[in-house]
């Protein structure tokens, strides 16, 4: 009596997204599946529940074969699930919400539905009766008349374990939970699963946050490109070197880099931010962070995928995309920056470089990109500008007329970093620029940090591999779950290890 | 008790059927046009169904009730079948067509099964214009025999009338089903309905027949009131009519599509044709810009403002108001 996947592979085109997973998991159990962003956890989830499909491998619930039904049939044999984004019509009043959890059950054909039969009306007062108690079950009877548009993220998230829970499945699969969730609301959560759990029911959790997942899972499935790297209870799986490296990175002598920065000496501060919360609409996801940047040194942001690094930088830099809010002090060389567009940030001096090398048009040539960052500089600075990119960056002069969507992903990287420096920055802050690069080609990048470091360049760079920060950095911040909980000088990196592996999982 | 109030929008309209019908009772032309929006009532209920629950959106409403309306006149005037029997045919045959199209397109965009009607549309209106002595090409069927039951307008009020009173009946019976939040959700978001472990693409099929039905009622009583039917009797321009009525009454409330039929059916009567084009082009822009819930979300919301929702917490808007409105609320 479980549920089984065996050999789940799946592709996504040439891509292998899993291969080979074996997972199981038992009534009353809590389950959780961790590992890093594009691991594969989301789409292990996705095909147990059957909106990825298996390319092979199967998935059985207490013996049935499921592995060739919709999703709606396999919620209806007893595996139901939430969203990581819960999907609400915002209108819909709590309780109904929660009754749509049980149309599986409540499979009637549209005539006796038509007819007002009494069956019908029946299961209409059961139905109604079984959410009322779970919502009681859940402390959210007192919301339940309310429109689920009223509601905060945290009981938005609630209720959708609850609509899950509302066809008494076997099996409840919760994507990503507790993202977003202040840390009341996480122990809500928390609580609720673990009543969920107690009355048989097994829970599978596919979760980022290593610590909060540490205190409710019985057992632990830490994915990696696709496999499975370790398994077991959760304080064995932490201690795992496997899971460390899988979350921080390879450690410096693997990448075969050994330059540590000259110590600067106490240099003018450029940027800094105190009191800055981020948030997309209801889901705050940095809390309280203050950071400094000093001239000619660079700062790195640690922390694991999810921690919110991305999101403050953006924040920093100015881009209000996906409803993205912020509040707090921004500072630029002793101004406040926080209430300015992001070109007039530009303008003030401050350059970003996105995540995926995100700030290039991939039709467009070297040159044209370049020349896209360079079309308000005068001639004299123009000259300037080009001549700092060809010492930084002479790989790239060869290459003024390719299409920049054709080049390495180094070379890509290169352009990105050279675009930023078009608008003449005094600070520079970048989104995991290491991401996928060879390490001739973080040694590329690391040449290029302390030549702009000697020019007075200001940089802030956010990055999840410790040793690569750790060779570069003057001082690091150590992100997790939205609040700054290290920062020192990085020459202590490489001691604390542990410490800061501690804050990840 | 909750069977009543379940029913109110059913028991409100008998009451406005019976009171208008004794009242009308000697005015033939006022009762040619309320017989006129009992007819136009059920396609717009139709919509209401399958496009204001269930979100998808159809051209080819009144090509369903022109399918109804010929096989009924067919068998009563060529096959000599009685007017009951081409009932039971007008009903089936339309959700025989609309099953199997929508079951085909529901997967893919709502824009699909617009399309896939519109050209429906047209399909049937070049069938029936080419149909030599079945159809009768462009002038039609005549002498298409009245129903015993209804043979004068005031009968024939309260039997239109009637079928759209049980139809409310089933519609609000539908709403307040397993069936009905699942039309809804699966207008907000197939996936979720899907994770709900609803059969999306069976549902919205058999829906979208059903209302393929209630055209071939509105059909058949259109064919045997007027004892006539020609090709443009029932158009594609007929089935924009009725999905500018639904959006106009408001397409989420069950009373909505009745309420839109009576008034654009009202205004096409009293104003020059000339400039009636002009007329569904601006209550179109108006409803959608100024009261996308249409008439009936108006009134719901004046309703509203005199009666305050008993479960809202007050203290969400209790900040920004004059305290003496309070007191003087109920």
């Amino acid at each position: 009596m479980s549920l089984h996947v065996r050999g789940a592979r799946v592709k996504f085109g040439g891509v292998v997204a899993l291969d080979g997973v074996d997972l199981s998991l038992d009534p009353g159990q809590v389950l959780a599946l961790v590992g890093p962003n594009g691991s594969g956890k989301s789409t292990l989830f996705n095909s147990v529940t059957g909106f990825v499909p298996l390319a092979n491998g199967t998935v059985t619930v207490d013996g049935t074969d499921l592995t060739r039904l919709r999703p709606d049939q396999r919620m209806r044999r007893g595996i139901a699930r939430t969203f990581q984004t819960p999907r609400i019509d915002e209108e819909v009043r709590v309780l109904t919400a929660v009754m749509c959890g049980d149309l599986g059950s409540a499979q009637s054909s549209l005539a006796h539905s038509l007819l007002g039969l009494p069956s019908v009306r029946r299961k209409e007062t059961a139905t109604r009766a079984k959410a009322l108690d779970l919502l009681e079950a859940f402390g959210l009877r007192d919301v339940a008349d309310r429109p689920m548009g009223e509601l905060p993220l945290g009981k938005i998230r609630m209720v959708d374990v609850v609509r899950a829970m509302a066809s008494d499945p076997k099996y409840l699969l919760l994507d990503e939970p507790a993202a977003g969730l202040s840390e009341t609301e996480q122990d809500l959560l928390l609580a609720g699963i673990r009543r969920v759990a107690s009355s048989g029911v097994g829970v599978l959790l596919v979760e980022h946050n290593f610590q909060l997942v540490k205190g409710i899972a019985d057992r632990l499935v830490v994915l990696q490109k696709g496999e499975i790297v370790a398994e077991g209870a959760p304080d064995a799986v932490a201690a795992d070197e496997r899971v460390i490296e899988a979350y921080l990175g390879a450690s410096v002598e693997d990448i075969g880099l050994d330059s540590a920065p000259a110590p600067t000496k106490d240099a003018e501060v450029l940027f800094s931010c105190e009191e800055f919360d981020v948030s997309y609409g209801k889901a705050q996801i940095c809390h309280d962070v203050a950071l400094t940047v000093k001239r000619g040194a660079l700062t790195a942001l640690l922390g694991p995928n999810g921690a919110g690094k991305s999101s403050l930088l953006a924040a920093l830099a100015g881009i209000r995309l996906d409803h993205r809010r912020w509040d707090g002090e921004a500072t630029l060389h002793g101004k406040r920056i926080d209430d300015l567009s992001a070109a007039a940030r530009t303008q003030a001096g401050l350059a970003f470089v996105p995540e995926s090398r995100g700030n290039i048009f991939p039709d467009l040539t070297v040159a044209e990109n370049l020349e896209l960052g360079l079309r308000r500089a005068s001639t004299d600075e123009r000259q300037e500008t080009e001549a700092l990119i060809d010492e930084i960056f002479p790989a790239l002069e060869p290459l003024s007329g390719a299409k920049a969507g054709l080049l390495s992903g180094g070379e890509q990287q290169m352009v990105a970093i050279a675009i930023a420096l078009a608008s003449r920055p005094s600070v520079l802050i970048m989104d995991e620029p290491s991401q996928g690069l060879a390490p001739a080609v973080l040694k590329v990048l690391v040449d290029a940090f302390s030549k702009l470091q000697a020019r007075g360049l200001a940089i802030l760079l956010a990055e999840q591999n410790q040793a690569f920060a750790g060779s570069v950095a003057l001082d690091y911040y150590v992100l997790a779950r939205g609040r700054i909980v290290a920062h020192g000088h990085a020459s202590e990196l490489h001691d604390r290890r542990e410490e800061i592996a501690a804050a990840y999982l | 008790m909750n069977e009543l109030r379940r029913q109110s929008p059913a028991l409100s309209l008998l009451l406005i059927v019976v009171v208008s019908g004794a009242i009308f009772s000697g005015s033939r032309s006022t009762l040619d046009t309320s017989i006129l929006i009992a007819i136009f009532s059920l396609m717009a209920l139709s919509v209401g169904i399958s496009f204001g629950q269930a979100g998808m959106m159809s051209l080819g409403q009144a090509s369903f009730a022109a399918i109804g309306a010929y096989t009924t006149s067919i068998l009563t005037t060529q096959a000599g079948w009685s007017p009951y029997a081409g009932l039971v045919a007008a009903v089936l045959v339309p959700p025989l067509i609309a099953y199997p199209l929508a079951r085909l397109l529901v997967r893919l965009s709502h824009l699909a099964l617009a399309l896939a009607t519109l050209f429906l549309g047209e399909i049937v209106m070049i069938v029936l214009n080419n149909g030599g002595d079945l159809t009768g090409g462009y002038l039609g069927i005549g002498g298409i025999p009245p129903i015993s039951l209804a043979t004068t307008p005031l009968a024939f009020h309260f039997l239109a009338w009637g079928c759209v009173v049980v139809t409310v009946v089933l519609y609000s019976n539908l709403k307040s089903s397993a069936a009905g939040r699942a039309l809804n959700t699966l207008r907000q978001d197939p996936l979720r309905a899907q994770a709900d472990g609803d059969d999306g693409p069976h549902r919205l099929s058999a829906t979208f027949a059903f209302s393929a039905g209630l055209c071939g009622l509105a059909g058949w009583l259109y064919a045997h009131y007027l004892t006539y039917v020609a090709p443009e009797s029932l158009s594609v321009s007929t089935s924009i009519s009725v999905l500018l009525m639904v959006i106009v009454g408001g397409s989420r409330y069950v009373l909505g599509p009745v309420v839109g039929a009576a008034l654009l059916t009202v205004l096409n009567d009293h104003l020059p044709a000339e400039v009636l084009g002009l007329l569904y082009g601006l209550a179109l822009v108006i409803v959608l810009v100024v009261a996308p819930r249409g008439v009936m979300g108006v009134a719901a919301q004046l309703l509203g403002r005199f009666r305050p929702h008993p479960r809202r917490p007050v203290e969400d808007s209790l900040s920004d108001r004059p305290t003496h409105e309070l007191e003087i609320a109920p």
